[in-house]
């Protein structure tokens, strides 16, 4: 997918006048959030956990390789094959090679956050296949041919009456006023002919088990397993961190998943995906193929943003951010939006693209203290603004280094601060200073209270 | 050098095989009986359940149809256990389920108490699609397979004599919250998830 | 003899409440504490947030070098004591002659509440007959883990009536430099803020940010919501009850 993150200011102003999308970021406060904490109030031991999780992953990145490949011998084993994807096109081509190969054309998939990275879509579909997105959120943004706004709720921002219209438009139903239950039920009808005539299955995994050779998919609807199940190629796409080594190692993931991201105990749906179907087995797709996603996953172990490859894309640092929840995922410009995203999107698109990604943060810190695998996003966001003040891409960099000049320099400082002082004192107004020039940004949403009348130190200097 | 070479020798560079494998939390022990839990876990997770023994459960399904309005046609797996469920009322199908299938029957490897959930797997004897297109699904799970937690389930499975293709652990109805957060059960799989806990 | 206590009265507060860096001294003297204040002007976090290690390197240095001698370094500030504790480790981590130092000096530095907790813990504070909120800075809760230490202050204030309002867990939107340069984003976010202090029907503000404040305190003026503001170290000192806080004169 092609990133809008280099207009994020632009983004971010559009989305905060956007009533309709103020509306649903209400919604999602009072949502995951609540419900996440609801969920964690019936698990005393959720500190242990994620700190034993953080530690099992940074064992797993630790023998990446080692993981990696017992697991590819282990899907060999199974009947499925292994391909390995260095970045974004390859996986693309490899994908549309298989289907091509065999000649299917009609693809159903579930939802894959990889798969959007990749841009699977736009090029199955220039191939001359189609697409449909089986996910009921994937579906209603496919129709609006937008990109996912939420990782794990892609079409937070869309209202049940622009739902309506996009049915409405695409079906030959009439949907507009439709409730919710009314649009559910319609979608399970028009996907029903697509799962019954899919031939490709494309799905993701929250894991990939070394063990076994098995991908776990965590679903709610069901219909990672129905285009997982009926078509005749099952197709997954994966990063190649996915790779756990056994399925209690998984079991310890999963517990802090859910209830991080939706706040269930369980999803409904948690399925083990090994291999094709069993020769004797009465039904299950034909080919099983696994892709692994490298994508600039493989230079991140080196380096201060190993542990971004923690992430176990659960939404949690999302659905808390009050940035995020100021302007919604659209804003970021790319697949992942929010703290994660903001520390993901200029790793793999580039920091060139996406430099202020890292700056719209107040680091105030709550993204890590909800992440469910301990991510110190915010360390993370600060190492790209070293990073880009290195490469040229902050602002204001003549500004910062005559404020680094002055603060180094007491006796200067105080000689300068103290002339402002006496000038912003002779312009206040009870208290308070009028549009001074500088102070535009500032006063946009606040007032500016005037400095005082003598600083603390030229206090302690008479007090002496 | 292939794709594959070149990932791998990425991943090396920054992997030394140093850092120790932690040991894992203690799988949780839940107290007291764990039918009873699993009982209060299945309604949580918004599934209906009941009690009945062997010689009644056609009787319960019959009611349970017939309860929700449904037509007496109900798709079997061939599994173990259900190869030979009759009742006089039911039509009973054990072809692929499609667009009409209203309510199907199958077995389960185990329940799981401390989630509620139920463990099914793929196999020569039955179908996954039937734990996904039916709209509602009936589950038989014979109460000696109650185990206590998700760990629990991993050696059953590796039991088997074969590693089965699919593994459902199922938690409740299908449902979404795609639309404007509010939870709707029924997205694409069923409806209504029915245990019948067989003694 | 008494030991000495370096103030590290942070540029805000020197320059737009000295009152909270007066009524520090006073809290610290009171306790029995040698107070010096060594030639300063900022920790350096405004570089450091921006991306410019070099100058927050160069800053540090500076700080670090003044406070020699302190057995303790105090900031009325619950961000810069994160910057002097957690940050300035960080900013040597490759800089094997500075690295100790820095974590040496991370040592001893203090939050004021967390000080005064250690060496005042029997303070008695006079009256201040408001309601008030307590504003939790995000520095204050997830970097220095002090969460609460706050309100259990306010607590101990005659006719105080404390008011909790809002979610302490959420942001005010100040961050330094992210104020103005998302300044939209920002606003969103303390305007959500100023709101729950005013439907908590909060007559007076008290943290220990003076960024957080100034921020909030900004908010409220333009909402026309009459909001006293102040630093907590000035209700302790006693010296908040006669004087209007922040921006005002009323
Ligand atoms: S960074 Fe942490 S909180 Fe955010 S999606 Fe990933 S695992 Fe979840």
């Amino acid at each position: 997918m092609k990133s809008t993150s280099v207009h994020f200011h632009a983004n971010a102003r559009a989305a905060l006048n956007d009533p309709v999308l103020q509306d649903a970021l209400k919604r999602l406060k009072a949502g995951f959030v609540v419900k996440r904490r609801e969920a964690l109030e019936g698990l005393p031991d959720f500190p242990a956990m994620r700190e034993a999780a953080s530690a099992l992953k940074k064992h797993i990145l630790d023998h990446l390789d080692i993981y990696l490949e017992q697991y590819e011998a282990a899907v060999r084993r199974q009947g499925g094959e292994v391909h390995w994807a260095e970045d974004a096109e390859q996986a693309r081509r490899i994908v549309a090679d298989l289907c091509q190969r065999q000649g299917l054309r009609r693809v159903l998939k579930g939802k894959t956050m990889v798969g959007e990275e990749v841009g699977l879509n736009e090029e199955l579909e220039a191939a001359g296949l189609e697409v449909v997105e089986t996910d009921l959120g994937e579906y209603i943004i496919q129709l609006a041919k937008e990109p996912p706004s939420h990782i794990i709720a892609p079409a937070i921002h869309k209202t049940r009456g622009q739902v309506g219209e996009l049915f409405s438009n695409a079906h030959d139903n009439d949907m507009s006023g439709a409730n919710a239950p009314e649009l559910v039920a319609e979608a399970r009808r028009v996907m029903r002919r697509h799962f019954l005539a899919g031939e490709v299955g494309i799905t993701g995994a929250n894991f990939l088990i070394a063990e076994t050779g098995s991908n776990i998919i965590v679903t709610n609807e069901g219909n990672g397993d129905l285009s997982a199940t009926l078509p005749k190629m099952h197709i997954v796409v994966a990063g190649i961190e996915k790779v756990v080594p056994t399925l209690e190692d998984a079991t310890l993931l999963l517990r802090i998943l859910a209830r991080s991201a939706t706040g269930q105990r369980m999803t409904s749906y948690t399925t083990l995906h090994t291999g094709p179907k069993r020769t004797s087995d009465r039904d299950g797709p034909n080919a099983y193929h696994v892709v692994l996603v490298d994508n600039g996953r493989s230079r991140m172990l080196t380096g201060p943003y190993r542990d971004m490859l923690h992430c176990i894309r659960c939404g949690a640092c999302l659905n808390h951010c009050p940035v995020y929840g100021a302007i919604g995922g659209h804003a970021y410009g790319w697949v992942y939006p929010g703290p994660m995203g903001s520390v993901l999107t200029p790793l793999i698109t580039g920091l060139d693209q996406a430099a202020s990604l890292p700056q719209a943060s107040s680091l105030c810190g709550r993204c890590e203290a909800v992440c469910p695998v301990a991510i110190p996003l915010p360390r993370m966001l600060r190492e790209l603004r070293f990073d880009g003040f290195d490469q040229g891409h902050v602002s204001g960099r003549g500004l910062l280094r005559t404020w680094a000049f002055l603060a180094c320099r007491p006796r200067l400082y105080r000689r300068i601060s103290s002339l402002l002082l006496a000038a912003a004192r002779g312009l206040a107004r009870r208290g308070w200073l009028p549009a001074l020039p500088g102070t535009g940004a500032w006063r946009r949403a606040r007032d500016l209270p005037a400095p005082a009348a003598q600083s603390f130190s030229d206090w302690w200097r008479r007090r002496q | 050098m292939t794709s594959r070479d070149r990932i791998l020798e990425r991943i090396r560079a920054g992997a030394h095989h140093q850092v120790p494998r932690p040991r894992l939390p203690e799988a949780p022990a839940p107290e007291g009986d764990l039918l009873e839990l699993l009982q209060d876990n299945l309604t949580l997770a918004a599934a209906s359940h009941q009690r009945c023994s062997t010689q009644e459960l056609p009787a319960a399904v019959a009611a349970y149809l017939q309860r929700n309005q449904l037509p007496a046609k109900l798709w079997v797996s061939d599994e173990a256990g259900l190869v030979d469920f009759h009742h006089p009322d039911i039509e009973l199908h054990h072809e692929s389920p499609g667009a009409e299938t209203s309510a199907a029957l199958t077995g389960a490897l185990a329940g799981i108490a401390e989630t509620g959930s139920l463990v099914l797997h793929s196999g020569a004897d039955r179908r996954t699609a039937l734990n996904f297109l039916a709209d509602h699904h009936l589950v038989v799970l014979p109460v000696r397979s109650v185990v206590a937690c998700i760990e629990d389930a991993w050696p059953l499975l590796r039991e088997l004599p074969d590693w089965p293709r699919t593994v459902n652990i199922i938690t409740g109805p299908s449902r979404t919250a795609d639309i404007e957060q509010t939870i709707q059960m029924g997205a694409h799989g069923p409806r209504s998830l029915h245990i019948l806990l067989v003694h | 003899m008494s030991s000495t206590v370096g103030l590290l009265v942070t540029c805000l507060a020197d320059l737009y409440r000295p009152q909270a860096g007066i009524a520090t001294v006073q809290l610290l003297e009171e306790a029995g504490f040698r107070v010096v204040f060594p030639d300063q002007t900022c920790c350096g976090q405004p570089g450091y947030n921006a991306g410019d290690r070099d100058s927050a390197r160069a800053i540090a240095q500076r700080v670090i070098a003044a406070f020699e001698g302190c057995e303790a370094i105090v900031a009325p500030s619950g961000s810069c004591t994160g910057m002097l504790r957690l940050h300035y480790p960080q900013l040597f981590r490759d800089d094997l002659s500075w690295q100790g130092k820095a974590t040496e000096f991370a040592a001893r530095s203090f939050e004021l509440l967390e000080f005064l907790d250690l060496h005042a813990p029997e303070l008695a504070p006079p009256p201040f007959p408001f309601r008030t909120a307590w504003h939790e800075s995000c520095s204050n809760l997830r970097e220095l883990n002090r969460g609460g230490a706050g309100p259990r202050w306010l607590k101990r204030i005659p006719e105080l009536e404390l008011c909790a309002a809002g979610d302490p867990e959420v942001c005010c939107g100040f961050g330094g430099s992210f104020a103005v340069k998302f300044a939209d984003i920002s606003g969103r976010m303390v305007d959500d803020k100023a709101r729950g202090f005013e439907e908590a029907g909060a007559e007076a503000l008290v943290g220990n940010d003076i960024g957080c404040l100034l921020n909030i305190a900004g908010r409220a003026h333009r909402r026309g919501y009459p909001l006293r503001v102040h630093h907590v170290a000035e209700l302790l000192a006693g010296t908040a009850a006669d004087d209007p806080g922040l921006g005002g004169v009323r």
